[in-house]
């Protein structure tokens, strides 16, 4: 069953009551929430995820909810919870969504080891994942959202998940964040792309979540095997260029966007350079995303030939 | 003389001139070149005269010992030292 086969009444009944348990890749979400944006997003972006009954051993209990207290009359907010823990601060309910997908990418990047987990994007073509680490304002995420609209699949927006024992990674298949001017520049190279509704004002600026392409969902337990490493940079004016880079400084620089590569200690040494030393690894500075879908575009040509 | 901080393993791995160094004691990764990982492995099976790694660096790599001289391998020697990867006797 997925999520879009569920009446309203069912759905308000499991996001509202005990649990509405929805499969993202490997790892099981309950959430819980009263609040209606959360309702409404959640009902938009993962129409098509799979679900899971409210009894189904989960990896994460969370929830979402507005805080206790006076101030909710005149500053209503929103509380995240995992396991019945706040780990944060609350912030305005006008934000609950985006809080809930930052915090959902919270609960596997500091509870889960059985991966190697490096913060990036992750895109397939042929069966060849390209990782893509860098930091906020890189245009990492504009450029991914660009590459999966153009024949590339998304296995990852946030953290690649590099198998401890295959050292294949899996997808984990969930929106896409955008920010500020990116939704707009994806709304128009993409325009049949589905978009939440925008927060404005948050930490990160104005923050919409663009849904996964169904199709690409249904692959979401098709594993690749990583095969490119490209650090993107959007640079206004740049033409789209790939530029060689070292490897073993590709490891570095890898080795500090993990978030348990010191957890992991020499397995993850291990399982990190094995990584590198099958991947060609490049710089990509670009400021046109139908001339970077180009630049790809010949490098998968490349490896194929 | 100089020898491996005790807490140190270490793991090595390269691609040409490139090597990345993993040290088991710290979590610690290092980029390096190749005379640089090839003087930390002299350093790791006990104190050894700065001489005789100048000669074993040269030897291995086949390169004149004026390439890899005492003088030359010091304060590659210092850095390691001070990044806790090696330990210094006074000589």
């Amino acid at each position: 069953m997925i999520l879009s086969d569920l009446t309203d009444i069912d759905f308000r009944n499991r996001i509202r009551g005990s649990g509405l348990v929805i499969c993202s890749g490997p790892f099981k979400f309950r959430i819980v929430s009263p609040i209606e944006s959360v309702a409404r997003g959640l009902r938009l972006l993962y129409a098509d995820y799979p679900l899971g009954d409210s009894g189904d051993f989960v990896d994460f209990n969370v929830a979402i909810e507005r805080t206790a207290g006076i101030r909710r009359w005149w500053r209503p907010q929103a509380n995240f919870s995992f396991n019945g823990i706040r780990p944060f601060l609350p912030l305005p309910l006008g934000h609950a969504y985006p809080l809930l997908e930052w915090a959902m990418n919270w609960c596997i990047s500091t509870q889960v080891n059985h991966y190697l987990m490096l913060h990036a994007a992750v895109i397939e073509r042929g069966g060849c994942a390209m990782i893509m680490p860098a930091p906020p304002g890189s245009g990492k995420s504009t450029l991914c959202a660009g590459l999966i609209s153009r024949g590339w699949r998304l296995l990852s927006d946030e953290m690649a998940l590099i198998s401890l024992t295959d050292r294949m990674i899996t997808p984990l298949g969930r929106p896409i964040s955008l920010k500020n001017q990116s939704i707009d520049i994806i709304k128009s190279f993409e325009p049949d792309a589905i978009f939440n509704e925008v927060t404005h004002d948050t930490l990160k600026g104005s923050v919409s979540h663009m849904k996964m392409p169904a199709l690409q969902l249904q692959r979401m337990g098709e594993k690749a095997k990583p095969c490119w490493i490209v650090f993107p940079q959007y640079v206004p004016n740049a033409n789209a260029e790939l530029t060689g880079r070292s490897k073993a400084n590709s490891t570095l620089e890898l080795a500090k966007n993990s978030f348990n590569y010191m957890v992991l200690g020499l397995t993850g040494f291990e399982i990190l350079t094995d990584a590198v030393a099958q991947c060609e690894c490049y710089d990509f500075r670009y400021a046109n995303l139908e001339d970077a879908v180009a630049v790809f575009d010949k490098l998968v040509e490349a490896r194929q030939a | 003389m100089w020898r491996l901080n005790p807490k140190s393993t270490l793991h090595f791995r390269h691609w040409g001139n490139e090597w990345v160094v993993f040290d088991v004691g710290s979590g610690h990764t290092h980029e390096m070149d190749t005379i640089s990982a090839v003087t930390l492995m002299h350093c790791e099976s006990g104190w050894v005269h700065l001489n005789e790694i100048s000669q074993g660096v040269a030897k291995d790599l086949d390169l004149p010992v004026s390439m890899v001289s005492s003088e030359r391998l010091l304060p590659f020697l210092n850095q390691f030292a001070s990044l806790g990867l090696l330990e210094n006797l006074a000589e």
